[in-house]
């Protein structure tokens, strides 16, 4: 395509403004005040997979500290306890559902990453007993740690069902050595009552092996409120291609608003720097002192599929 | 001319956290995400702007009566070349592990040359 003299000159002349800006930037001590130390609490209970129902703790730390990995807390008492919500929108706990996590790890990771990562520890001596939500029940987590108490409940909510996930929208994918892919549609039917909330993970050949709900794939640019579409037949495409003959196992995750909220919050607090940086708060659920985070209640439906 | 004007309020960041921590089996490497933790709004004031400028005109022949008429100016905006920031970000790189603060500025010092004429 021949490129028109005009567009040569505004070409040239944006690389000169961009050039003369870029140009005229220097380091600069940006002095900052000490924040409050936090406790950050990142919680997970589903009804599906028991070994990806853990807790993680941590502390915040200066801006300018110079550990870039997260704070550990270590020989915290965490234990997760299963309830119901009543009519009079109390909740009663049963106190012989309750479970105390402990420090432990999983075997493909390393025990460098041990510290702060609290798991039920009948994982690794009885599998099948080991923690596991059911769909209806409410979850209260409790935390103590240096003589501090915090809570929170988070409910397991009846999951919308995930009807099916197709391949579609094939494509050749240049940036990945031409390979023939196709995108993953899920099928699922919103609920005919306003204010359901839904956030999608997928496991695929990249990330099988990985641990943790961070090591799934998740879309941070399409979590599901159904604000807008209450009550319709959804089909949802995610971006992502796969390629052709890979295994796709994808979860739809009813949550609370509440975990909606919050990781709506995280979704828009990640990646957020730079000159355009948007101070963004997360939408803490935790109670307690100086506490910040999520316990996260994940009703999974789950279909798993191979791409075609 | 001295122009002075105090420095913009911003909101900056004080502390900052990880979250969303996983294992990535591929690269053997953790997964997390840092987050920044934010204090009061607008807690944290830009450094002030100040420059100075001067600026003179000669007029070669000031009494002529003839129809054209001409002058130059000679001037020199901020004279002293302060860097005032234009606006200033936190840049920071997991991979070194480094966080270091920026300025972008605009317009160090700057001699201009101006020739006027009238007819």
């Amino acid at each position: 395509m021949k490129t028109s003299f005009y567009t040569r000159i505004w070409n040239w002349l944006l690389l000169l403004s961009v050039a003369g800006i870029l140009s005229c930037e220097k380091n600069f001590d940006i002095k900052l005040d000490s924040a409050q130390q936090l406790l950050i609490v990142e919680g997970y209970i589903n009804n599906e997979i028991p070994e990806y129902n853990y807790v993680v703790l941590s502390r915040s730390q200066d801006y300018y500290a110079p550990d870039f990995q997260s704070l550990a807390v270590s020989n915290a008492t965490v234990t997760i306890t299963e309830g119901v919500l009543l009519p009079d929108q109390t909740y009663s706990w049963d106190a012989a559902t309750k479970v105390q996590l402990r420090e432990a790890n999983q075997p493909q990771v390393p025990d460098s990453l041990r510290q702060g990562v609290y798991f039920d520890p009948r994982l690794f001596t009885s599998p099948s007993q080991a923690l596991r939500g059911t769909t209806g029940k409410y979850y209260l987590l409790e935390i103590e740690t240096d003589g501090k108490h915090y809570s929170s409940v988070t409910g397991l909510l009846q999951p919308v069902i995930l009807d099916s996930i197709s391949s579609d929208y094939h494509f050749i994918d240049a940036e990945d050595n031409n390979k023939p892919k196709a995108r993953i549609t899920a099928y699922y039917q919103d609920p005919d009552t306003i204010g359901n909330t839904q956030m999608y993970f997928w496991r695929y050949e990249a990330n099988r092996n990985n641990f943790g709900w961070a090591g799934l794939s998740r879309n941070r640019r399409a979590n599901g409120a159904d604000d807008l579409t209450n009550g319709q037949y959804i089909k949802l495409t995610q971006n992502q291609g796969f390629a052709i003959g890979d295994t796709v196992h994808y979860f739809l995750m009813s949550v609370e608003r509440k975990v909606y909220n919050f990781w709506e919050s995280y979704d828009k607090a990640r990646d957020n720097e730079g000159p355009f940086a948007t101070p963004v708060t997360l939408q803490n659920t935790i109670t307690g002192e100086n506490v910040l985070g999520c316990f996260s209640g994940f009703s999974v439906s789950s279909r798993q599929s191979v791409v075609k | 001319v001295f122009v002075y004007g105090t420095g913009n309020a911003l909101t900056m960041p004080t502390g900052r956290f990880t979250y969303n921590l996983g294992y990535d089996a591929n690269n053997q490497a953790p997964i997390f995400t840092n987050i920044n933790q934010y204090g009061g709004i607008n807690d944290y004031r830009m450094p002030a702007y100040h420059r100075m400028d001067i600026a003179f005109t000669y007029t070669p022949k000031p009494e002529s009566t003839k129809r054209f008429k001409s002058s130059w100016n000679f001037s020199i905006y901020n004279l002293y070349n302060r860097y005032n920031p234009y606006f200033i970000y936190l840049d920071t790189d997991d991979g070194e592990r480094t966080i270091q603060g920026k300025k972008v500025f605009l317009f160090p010092i700057m001699p201009g040359v101006t020739w006027n004429f009238k007819f």
